[in-house]
């Protein structure tokens, strides 16, 4: 069959091929049937594209590398979970990348890149790409498109909800930068302190550099023990203080008696420009050849599935955003690095206000449409914070009930913003979360709490020295556990599709009162010379890994 | 009125009296000598003759019915010997298999050359002897069929057994010696009473309706020492090595390799990879989640099932040049199956997974096959749980039905198919100008009200091993307001178990699809299709096809017969029956043995709409021209293939030239002076060169007259017309109503 109808080119179908004229009349013809549903197949195999870009705080061009956050990690990281609808007749998903893959210490050295499909519940890999992103330091610019196809086992014989996820392992430099520490210490103890020397790389140069510890790790010479580095809220007299003000730098997980030294290397990282992510799809709906060849009965339940096919590409969900783009921080929040933007999107628990979670700027394009918004969501309670050997009451989980509210707006001629748009549609929903205890072992709870907790001045740290160590990253052996995929509608009943004029979506939530049993057996204590008790609301965070919003039409 | 002699006989599967006749013992009914072309051993000895043959057939839920004979002889004495005994001891054995054109038997004994005996259900002639007790031989003697038979095979010097036997109704011409099969039946039981022999017979078809396939199935978990394993995700059922099992499903090459059900899941089984051995290990779990179990022995049952997907890693027939999961496919396998794999293309199955007929008219499958290879089936378990398996239940009412089509008999007593829809011109084709109704016979015209169906109740899915079962009730509109003294609502129930639930549980896609077919099913029962009642000759009939229930059968016109108490859908009595919508579908057929009449019901599927579904025009993407021999060469297979593009025009259609996008590309209007399987000659050229990638189609209906394709229809193509306007017809001297494409929606499923 050649091109035209097999659906690789779509050509638009001129009237003359159809039209009757008068009592004279067009006689319906195998050209006419094949070229409709090479036409329909054409366009349901083009599938849907979505695109994300994390937000800057600069305006540069593809050399521009500074302030843009770089993802790396020794050890394998996710910097990338999303929900994501999987409409039946899907095959693959081809994600591309505009990133900049470099190495500070001057190695030439590649990031490995994983793009997997993952089971909702993030418990089964269901397909998966690793490639290896070369180096493109030597380029111009040095951010460069890189594409992936991540290619289904079986075409998605049923619409369904899973994971998209994308993750890197960097490479470790030729050589190392320096001896952490001696021989015969307790490794799980902090490195550095906020204060000190090149914690902060950026104070004289902003990262990636060649000194940022974010984007080394360190090994034991002789092998064995491979650490990624991590920051933390320091809580411990003996490091510092109980203030909750200063921040340490130190490595993943529990402590490693060593008795060789300690070396720190440098890593290959991944900055990220944005990138876009095109869902495709297998037509097996095409009828075989035969059924609309020449000479044969010109059926109508034949002939209507032109319709039908049209149709169900039509009201495909339809992938709108992705996200959480990330935020730039509060000026309130001085200890935050000015330039550096937060990379998920969290909120901590309030039972007086609504609070947002999310926005989004959507461009919706069928009439009366069903929003889905779908999102990873971490409940965490950030307390006790933990130190490097912790405290030991970590055990409870508190349940507290959250509202969520969707509200959609549309400008319309006259409103001077986005206040005083009108609502196009709200949803509100009472949903419990689950506020996993805090766990040193976790990438997530520690990032989050060095976050929550950042170096605000005192015997740690000071103002633009609240920055946390890979924000942004999860660990997939113990984060995914912490995922609750949440799924949220909200129809937008009357939407005039032919406005053309976007919408927002607010997600904004609000803690409701706990009950004391909403607790569980979580005592009310607080941590000598912080005035935080454990039954604080602004211990519970609610913070949003991944969310995918899709266009459900009606 | 021609006259016509013939004899009426019955014969009996391989057996005979005289060898010289080849076909074997015919008793027979009247006094006719036959053609001396005839080899059959023709015995006046029938003491009556039955009054007809009847076959009927309800394509709406596929039920049929057909006669049962019970055959009276003159007990003579060697038709009484003949009949009363058999030989229950076998007489020697076979010393070497034979298939079935082996052209040489041993059998130990010397004796017996010039005599006939007995293997399996195979009649032997054993010509001459060749020593040492190898016979040459005739094969299949006496109407047998010659089959393949094994070493050691029993061999027997009579009749060994009468039950089950293949009878067959024979008409014979004694002028011309043409003879046809009328009726094919199985003998039952044989008395006799005095000076009577009676053989009573049932239907072949009808014999079958109890025929059960998988009978005891053995328990593959007995013995094997089962046990389930789970590694990483993966959960496997291991045992020990199956010794001495074979797939009963899958006969040759594959081994083990084979489906089972473990407790309502699916699995396949492969061998060993450590070492090859037969080895029980579920490994693939087709359907659904793996069992979530914990490591430890198994204890409950294992059986082997035969599994059907589209999926050619994950199905138990594998059958040359044939799609694998088409309906049709999966019937005609189950029909023929054998285990020998010599009942033709369709004979893959196990012995004990078929019925081994070969009494199907595999043309009439195959053509159907051809004419709709888009039609699958999602999933088929059958023998789940170690079940027996009622084969003519699931071919007709999962695998047929549900696609629109039904079991016929042809009058020659074949298993054929038929698909219910409207009249298309192919059928008014092959219908021929008419069948001339008797005088003096019926000519009823039945409302059949009580037929009228207001809903379709469906269940979707459920097959063992599969997604729960989905129900779906499909109803008319509400037209009858006193519906509750009908005492309930009529509904048709379709068996879709074959289609994957979530087609219809996801509205978005094909669910749609299955719903369009469904409800097109509901509408050919809608509207109380009537039926015609009509006796006519049963040399009358012309066309090409035979009165085969499902067959269209077009009547000439009622001439001097009083026929304006017939009445069209519009309520106008009318003089004429030659039109659409009298021609019908035969769903009643009885044969009139004594005056050789046919008395038809018709079922008069164009009544309402009054019109043929007319085709798809032709089309053909031009790869050459060349301007001196007026002659494009286009692609051949763009549009479909068998036909090629070219070869769906006919000489005499006038052609014009398309743009690919449907733009006309030239006014000027040529004729197809002549076609290959990859050129089309034209009349004349246009003003703008054929070149490649433009496309030869139809023009305009008012410049488009041939009445080569079919002779009564200048127009044979759906086309979209003005509402009100029509298109020009000179079939009946005036504009026929408006074509428009949508008014022939119904069709099969």
């Amino acid at each position: 069959m050649p091109s035209g109808y097999d659906g690789e080119d779509f050509v638009g179908i001129d009237e003359e091929l159809i039209e009757p004229s008068g009592p004279a009349a067009r006689f319906w013809s195998t050209h006419l049937d094949n070229a409709i549903a090479s036409n329909i197949q054409n366009l349901g195999e083009l599938g849907d594209a979505v695109t994300w870009a994390p937000i800057t705080n600069h305006g540069g061009d593809y050399d521009e590398k500074l302030q843009l956050r770089p993802y790396a990690s020794f050890a394998r990281t996710d910097f990338l979970v999303l929900p994501w609808y999987y409409p039946q007749d899907s095959s693959e998903i081809e994600v591309g990348l505009i990133a900049r893959v470099a190495d500070e210490t001057g190695d030439d050295s590649t990031v490995r890149l994983y793009v997997e499909r993952w089971n909702a519940a993030l418990t089964q890999q269901l397909a998966q790409q690793q490639p290896a992103l070369a180096n493109t330091e030597g380029a111009t610019p040095q951010f460069q498109d890189f594409v992936v196809t991540l290619p289904f086992a079986r075409t998605q014989e049923a619409d369904a909800v899973g994971a998209l996820v994308l993750g890197l392992v960097s490479s470790k430099s030729a050589s190392a930068i320096a001896t952490t520490l001696g021989g015969g210490e307790l490794f799980r103890a902090a490195i550095l302190r906020a204060d000190d020397a090149n914690f902060y790389e950026d104070t004289t140069d902003p990262r990636p550099n060649s000194g940022g510890f974010d984007t080394q790790a360190s090994f034991l010479t002789g092998g064995g023990v491979e650490l990624d580095h991590i920051s933390y809220p320091n809580n411990e007299t003996s490091a510092g203080g109980a203030d909750l003000t200063g921040q340490l730098m130190g490595i993943l997980g529990p402590g490693v008696p060593v008795s060789n030294q300690i070396q720190r290397f440098g890593l290959s990282c991944l900055q990220l420009k944005g990138l876009d992510i095109w869902q495709r799809y297998e037509d097996t709906t095409r009828p075989a050849a035969q059924v609309y060849a020449a000479l044969k009965p010109l059926l109508g339940e034949v002939v209507v599935t032109h319709a039908l096919r049209l149709d169900a590409i039509y009201t495909r969900p339809r992938p709108l955003w992705v996200g959480p783009v990330g935020y730039l921080p509060n000026p309130e929040a001085p200890e935050w690095p000015t330039g550096y933007h937060y990379r998920f999107s969290r909120v901590y628990g309030d039972d007086g206000a609504d609070q947002e979670l999310l926005s989004a700027s959507l461009w919706v394009d069928s009439p009366s449409p069903r929003l889905l918004v779908l999102a990873y969501v971490a409940g965490l309670h950030l307390w006790p914070v933990p130190g490097p050997e912790g405290s030991d009451a970590r055990s409870l989980t508190p349940q507290i009930e959250w509202e969520h509210v969707l509200t959609v707006r549309q400008l319309e001629d006259g409103d001077a913003s986005w206040a005083a748009a009108a609502a196009r549609g709200t949803s509100t929903t009472l949903r419990t979360h689950a506020h996993h205890a805090h766990d040193q072992a976790s990438l997530l709870a520690m990032s989050e709490a060095a976050t929550r907790y950042p170096a605000t001045g005192g015997a740690g740290g000071g103002p633009g020295e609240g920055y946390a160590y890979k924000e942004g990253q999860i660990s997939p052996k113990l984060d995914y556990g912490r995922l609750e995929l949440v799924a949220l509608v909200v129809d937008l009943a009357g939407y005039d599709h032919n406005t053309d004029r976007p919408l927002r979506l607010d997600w904004t939530v609000r803690t409701q009162t706990p009950a004391d049993e909403d607790w569980g057996d979580v005592p009310n204590t607080s941590i000598d010379g912080s005035s935080v008790q454990a039954r604080d609301l602004d211990t519970l965070a609610l913070v949003v890994v991944g969310c995918t919003i899709w266009e459900l039409p009606q | 009125m021609a006259t016509k002699r013939t004899l009426i006989g019955f014969q009996f599967e391989g057996v005979g009296i005289d060898a010289g006749k080849a076909g074997g013992l015919c008793v027979s009914w009247g006094r006719w000598s036959p053609h001396p072309s005839s080899d059959l051993e023709w015995v006046e000895a029938l003491a009556d003759l039955p009054d007809a043959v009847s076959t009927e057939v309800n394509p709406y839920t596929g039920d049929w019915s057909t006669s049962a004979f019970s055959v009276q002889l003159y007990a003579s004495d060697r038709l009484a010997r003949l009949f009363l005994s058999d030989q229950r001891r076998a007489q020697a054995a076979l010393a070497f298999g034979i298939n079935s054109s082996t052209g040489v038997v041993s059998i130990g004994d010397p004796t017996l050359a010039g005599s006939v005996i007995w293997v399996d259900d195979e009649a032997i002639y054993l010509t001459s002897h060749s020593g040492l007790g190898v016979y040459v031989c005739t094969r299949g003697f006496w109407g047998s069929s010659a089959v393949s038979h094994a070493l050691g095979a029993l061999v027997y010097t009579r009749i060994p057994q009468w039950q089950m036997r293949l009878v067959r109704l024979i008409e014979h011409d004694v002028d011309t010696g043409a003879e046809r099969v009328r009726w094919r039946g199985l003998v039952r039981d044989i008395d006799m009473d005095r000076g009577m022999i009676t053989v009573s017979c049932d239907e072949y078809l009808a014999a079958l309706t109890r025929a059960e396939v998988n009978q005891e199935a053995p328990d593959l978990a007995r013995g094997a020492g089962l046990a389930w394993q789970r590694f990483e995700a993966a959960t496997y059922l291991k045992g020990s090595p199956l010794t001495g099992y074979a797939s009963r499903v899958r006969p040759t090459g594959d081994g083990l390799f084979c489906f089972v059900d473990v407790d309502g899941v699916i699995g396949r089984v492969v061998q060993s990879r450590l070492d090859g051995r037969a080895e029980l290990d579920v490994l693939d779990w087709i359907y659904g989640p793996a069992p979530d179990v914990e490591s430890g022995p198994y204890e409950g049952s294992v059986y082997e099932v035969l599994v059907v997907t589209p999926d050619p890693n994950v199905t138990s027939i594998d059958v040359a040049t044939y799609p694998d999961a088409h309906p049709l496919t999966v019937a005609l396998v189950l029909l023929t199956s054998s285990g020998t794999g010599r009942n033709g293309t369709f004979d893959v199955l196990g012995e004990r997974w078929g019925l081994g007929l070969d009494i199907v008219d595999l043309a009439s499958w195959t053509a159907e096959i051809d004419r709709s290879p888009h039609l699958q089936i999602d999933h088929l378990t059958l023998g789940a749980g170690g079940s027996p398996v009622n084969v003519l239940q699931v071919v007709q009412d999962v695998l047929l039905r549900p696609f629109g089509y039904f079991l016929s008999v042809t009058v020659e007593g074949l298993l054929s198919l038929a698909r219910l829809g409207l009249p298309t011109l192919a059928a008014q084709a092959a219908a021929g100008a008419g069948a001339s109704v008797y005088p003096d016979g019926p000519l009823v015209l039945e409302r059949a009200l009580g037929e009228q169906a207001q809903q379709i109740s469906v269940t979707v899915g459920g097959t063992p091993g599969t997604r729960e079962a989905t129900p779906i009730l499909i109803r008319e509109p509400d037209r009858l307001t006193r519906r509750g003294l009908l005492g309930d609502v009529r509904a048709h129930q379709y068996d879709l178990q074959v289609l994957d639930p979530r087609r219809v549980a996801n509205p978005r896609r094909s669910g749609s699809a299955v719903l369009n077919a469904l409800a097109s099913l509901l509408s050919l029962g809608l509207d109380t299709v009537p039926r015609l009642r009509v006796r006519i000759a049963d040399h009358t009939v012309t066309g090409t096809a035979a009165p085969d229930l499902g067959a269209w059968v077009a009547l000439a016109d009622l001439g001097p017969l009083e026929d304006a108490w017939l009445v069209d859908a519009d309520g106008e009595r009318v003089s004429d029956v030659t039109g659409a919508a009298w021609i019908g579908m035969v769903v009643g057929r009885a044969w009139d043995l004594a005056n050789h009449t046919y008395t038809l019901t018709l079922l008069l599927l164009g009544y309402r709409v009054g019109a043929y579904v007319r085709e798809r025009a032709p089309a053909a993407v031009v790869a050459g021209w060349n301007a001196g021999t007026l002659t494009a060469t286009v692609e051949a297979d763009t549009f479909g293939g068998a036909p090629t593009d070219p070869e769906t025009f006919t000489v005499g259609d006038e052609v014009t030239l398309y743009e690919r996008d449907g733009r006309l590309a030239s006014l000027v209007v040529r004729t197809v002076t002549a076609v290959t399987a990859s050129s089309i000659t034209l009349s004349g050229a246009f003003d703008t060169t054929p070149t490649e990638g433009r496309v030869l189609g139809l023009p305009l209906s008012n410049e488009f007259a041939n009445t080569t394709r079919y002779p009564l229809t200048p127009r044979p193509y759906a086309a979209i017309a003005d509402e009100g306007e029509g298109i020009i017809e000179e079939m009946d001297g005036a504009t026929s109503p408006p074509d428009i494409y949508g008014s022939f929606v119904y069709g099969g499923a």
